[in-house]
């Protein structure tokens, strides 16, 4: 008995050893780009670190007695019932270890990254089936599809729900809160690395809780930027800001309108026609409060190849989009947000 | 009184149609359902509105056509005669008794394993289909509604088998037999809650004809108070269900408190028996929490209440609690039961008495006291109130103490022990390899920081498959394969049986193992398509989930093989000092002529001086002839 006791503890060791070194040395997370990411990062090396001799001391065990103690013959094995200090001191040893991992990095890593405080850019984003709206109030800015912020800038975001319960998550930011209707939750946080999503696929703003059809497609790209370039940013997307909202003028002559009605999540149209080689308008009367709708053609019936993207707005109101001339064929459109709002424009 | 009800059952040998209750309750259950559609639409129309609408004609036609199909199916000749004070029919007899309203617990207990062992397949099935679809990015086979619909079901059918396999299926037919009772406590309680369970498969297959529902099995409003009417036939599922299970819970307790033979004190309960009386208790005060949410969510759909609606006052969030108040402890309601066959067969199979047997009861114990103070580390995302967070951190980390006092008795009980490293043995020490690994891995999820990034990933989908099959379904197939001769009076085939067992062990763990990766590189669950950076890990996992998937052929070969040219099963195969391996295999109708007289414990292997764990009492040597 003492003989295998030693031999196991020894398996034990030689299984820690190993075990501890693969999880010094290899890295089992992806880069952290925010102050939170550093905490959350930590918490699971330390934990990774604790779990390892609690997982061989098992598999010890296990493989041990798998190994050693066979046997198809008769007879029994020693009578060990486990009435002694045994059971305590296991009991003492795992509550220790509960209590240990609960206070560090449980409870005192909470307010790290939960963390509210002073912020110098407040964001808001709206979650809707199956995209994000991003606003910043402070710069007048609203409905974007994109979430861009300044490198090393202290960050608020408010986050919520136009319909269903979504959840907010960027991973390369190791940040997730839910969006749900009725209820504005907050965030904090400061980005610490400039970081794109077309080089670091993590950079995104992805919907974490299922929220039907689309759920896996609702992501739109984060972007870590200097302050010149965010700056910058801002200054271009007002400029459009401004342009877009202006009443379509009177459309030169030659010019085909079509019109479409959203309501309840449908266009009031599943067919439209205009003629071959003359520019279009296109209206939109998004008539669902607080239901972002849009227009956008594609070349193939999968919405695959785009040829015009229309901006993305909130009911109730009208928009209208002017799309260039289009050659003889069949189009696909449909409202970005909705898949499920679509048809076929045919130009003869 | 069961007597008589016996002489009458061989006077009269069945020469029926084996199937013709079954008809007659899928008759009556569409007559039922006729007439309760017909009166929606009746009320309908008298209150100014058309006749026809699915949701409201269905809710009422399913309610009388579940009633329907319940006396249809023999719960009028042998129960609702009683209420008009006609005489009711005795229990029947032969293969017709497999197919309609039985009370006999090993005949319920048949009917609970077959029907969840193929609803295990069907749902494995709908997995394979699942992981074929990921092997590309963008999806190999399905439309993302219909990869929302398939995994929705594959969720809910999974959770089925979860709750009843060992409660429903091990737990009928051995508890009895174990405890040296001739029944449970309410046998036509018993038969209720087994042929509850029918209509909810009929649901689940119609709501996938109204758009099935893509809401998964959480089912959150206002997602689920909006989507397709699908979803409305998941809410009447678990309504359904969930009443069995409380009724099946209640049953176990009045069955393991009332009717243990005599000397068969407390601590002399075989472990399992244990794990069903602390799982019972769970599913007995919480299931109706489950069935309360969705209850909630239907009035929202066909009666415009507005529990879960901010625009009307409502709180999503509500929702969520009460859900998870009681689906966190319905996981304790699949892993305890687990245990204890775990431990049960360890035990028996290493010879040894079960290790600190009284400090794996408390634990069991203790984690029931607990379970119902953690649920809301399911909703760690959904507010950064430290309070919240902190006093959810800390009863789950606290409930990690009594679950590992399961392990120091599997590992004391193998310990020096003689292993027979057959079938079962090899699934139970799997089990508890498979379940270290989720237990570990739930640490992560229960420290709020790691979970802020982890939750809602496939590091979630990794962790709970590895509690669930990993601790439950390993479980079980020891079990299944443990019993097998004592169930059917057959052995099975060892080799075929191995070879089970090496596939699935290793085509599990490289299912599994890598999702834990693929959660912290980004994957969130629950998706029909996925980063392509993610894709040759993805193929990597749905091949060695085919071969997880594949080496359920192995079982059913091994099943179908042995109940049908298996060498015949010996009373006691493996020389176990338990009850159920006293009696013949399988055992005679009543399990034991008369109480038999318990006079040491279950597990006392090698204990010198030891007395048998029971002897068996000839019919009549007790002056009584039953349990009455």
């Amino acid at each position: 008995m003492k003989r295998d006791i030693v031999l196991c503890a020894a398996l034990w060791v030689a299984l820690t050893v190993v075990g501890e070194t693969l999880a010094v040395r290899y890295e089992f997370q992806p880069p952290a780009l925010s102050d939170r990411a550093e905490h959350i990062r930590e918490a699971f090396h330390v934990l990774t670190l604790l779990g390892i001799p609690v997982f061989t001391l098992v598999v010890a065990a296990l493989a041990y007695s798998v190994l050693r103690f066979r046997g198809e013959a008769d007879g029994d094995g020693p009578p060990l019932l486990g009435r002694g200090p045994v059971p305590l001191a296991w009991l003492a040893v795992t509550s220790a270890l509960a209590v240990m991992v609960m206070i560090y990095p449980g409870l005192t890593g909470i307010p790290k990254v939960v963390r509210g405080g002073e912020a110098d850019l407040m964001v808001q984003v709206q979650a809707v089936q199956w995209t994000w709206l991003v606003n910043y109030p402070d710069y007048g800015l609203s409905n974007l599809q994109e979430l861009v912020l300044p490198v090393g800038r202290d960050v608020h975001i408010e986050v919520t729900s136009l319909d269903v319960v979504h959840s907010f998550w960027v991973p390369a930011f190791m940040t997730k809160v839910d969006a749900i209707p009725g209820t504005t939750n907050h965030v904090h946080l400061r980005p610490t690395a400039t970081a794109s999503y077309e080089t670091e696929p993590l950079m995104r703003l992805q919907c974490a809780e299922l929220c039907g059809l689309s759920h896996a497609r609702m992501q739109i790209p984060v972007r870590v930027v200097t302050e010149e370039e965010f700056q910058r940013w801002v200054a271009e997307r007002r400029q459009r800001a401004v342009v877009s909202p202006t009443p379509a003028p009177t459309p030169a002559p030659g010019t085909s309108t079509l019109s479409l009605v959203a309501r309840n999540s449908r266009f009031d149209k599943a067919e439209l026609e205009a003629a071959a080689g003359q520019p279009l308008t296109i209206e939109l009367e998004n008539q669902d409060a607080g239901v972002p709708h849009n227009v956008s053609l594609y070349r193939d019936k999968d919405f695959r190849g785009v040829l015009f993207r229309g901006e993305l707005f909130p009911g109730p109101a009208t928009k209208t989009y002017r799309v260039g001339p289009l050659q003889k064929g069949t189009y696909y459109f449909r409202c970005d947000v909705h898949p499920d709002m679509k048809g076929t424009l045919s130009i003869r | 009184m069961a007597e008589t009800e016996e002489r009458a059952g061989r006077a009269t040998p069945d020469q029926g149609m084996p199937f013709r209750y079954l008809l007659r309750g899928l008759a009556w259950g569409g007559i039922g359902f006729g007439i309760g559609a017909g009166l929606a639409a009746v009320a309908r129309a008298a209150a100014g509105s058309s006749p026809w609408w699915l949701e409201h004609n269905f809710t009422v036609g399913y309610v009388l056509g579940l009633v329907g199909w319940l006396l249809g199916v023999g719960m009028w000749e042998r129960w609702a005669r009683e209420w008009l004070g006609l005489p009711t029919e005795p229990d029947l007899r032969g293969w017709t008794r497999y197919f309609a309203f039985t009370t006999d617990h090993k005949v319920i207990g048949i009917q609970y394993l077959t029907t969840f062992v193929a609803v295990l397949l069907v749902g494995g099935l709908l997995a394979m289909l699942m992981r074929y679809h990921l092997t590309r990015p963008e999806g190999a086979l399905f439309d993302d509604g219909v990869y929302n619909q398939v995994m929705s079901l594959h969720g809910i059918l999974m959770i089925a088998v979860a709750v009843a396999i060992v409660l429903g299926g091990f737990g009928n037919y051995l508890v009895p037999l174990m405890i040296g009772a001739r029944d449970m406590a309410f046998p036509r309680l018993n038969a209720l809650s087994y042929w509850l369970v029918p209509p909810v498969a009929v649901l689940l297959l119609t709501a996938q004809a109204v758009g099935g529902w893509d809401s998964g099995w959480t089912a959150y409003p206002p997602l689920s108070v909006r989507n397709a009417p699908g979803q409305l036939f998941f809410n009447l599922t678990i309504i359904t269900f969930g009443l069995s299970s409380i009724l099946g819970g209640l049953n176990f307790l009045a069955t393991i408190s009332f009717l243990r033979a005599p000397g068969m004190g407390w601590g002399r309960l075989p472990i399992f028996v244990w794990s069903v009386f602390a799982a019972s208790l769970l599913s007995l005060t919480f299931t109706q929490f489950f069935a309360a949410s969705l209850l909630m969510v239907t009035l929202d759909r066909i009666v415009g209440t507005s529990f879960f609606d901010a625009r009307a006052g409502g709180e999503p969030l509500f929702y969520q609690h009460i859900f998870w108040f009681y689906s966190h402890p319905a996981v304790y309601i699949f892993v305890i039961p687990g245990w204890g066959l775990m431990l049960e067969v360890l035990a028996h199979l290493a010879r040894k008495p079960l290790f600190a047997y009284r400090w794996a009861v408390g634990g069991m114990l203790a984690v029931v006291a607990i379970s119902g103070l953690v649920w809301a580390h399911h909703m760690f995302v959904t507010t950064h109130s430290i309070p919240f967070l902190s006093a959810f951190l800390v009863t789950t980390e606290v409930i990690s103490i009594p679950t590992g006092l399961v392990f120091l008795s599997a590992l004391g009980t193998i310990w020096m022990g003689r292993l027979r490293l057959n079938t079962p043995m090899l699934f139970a020490l799997a089990t508890v390899f498979n379940f270290l690994i989720g237990g570990i891995t739930g640490i992560y999820l229960a420290d709020v920081p790691t979970d802020i990034q982890l939750s809602d990933t496939y590091f979630v989908v990794a962790h709970f498959h590895y509690t669930i099959i990993g601790g439950e379904i390993f479980a079980v197939l020891a079990a299944l394969y443990y019993w097998f001769p004592k169930v059917t009076g057959r052995m099975y085939n060892e080799a075929l049986g191995k070879l089970h067992f090496f596939l699935f062990f290793v085509g599990f763990n490289l299912t599994f193992l890598p999702m834990f990766w693929l959660g912290l590189q980004g994957m969130n669950r629950r998706i029909a398509v996925y980063s392509p950076e993610l894709a040759e890990v993805n193929r990597f996992v749905s091949v060695a989930g085919f071969v997880a998937g594949a080496s359920f052929l192995a079982l059913v070969a091994n099943l179908a093989w042995s109940l049908a040219r298996g060498t015949r099963a010996v009373a006691n195969p493996w020389r176990a000092r338990t009850l159920e391996w006293q009696v013949s295999s399988p055992p005679p109708q009543h399990n034991f002529p008369a109480p038999p007289l318990v006079t040491g414990g279950p597990y006392d292997y090698g204990v010198s001086g030891a007395t048998a764990h029971a002897v068996l009492v000839p019919a009549g040597a007790d002056g009584r002839s039953g349990h009455e």
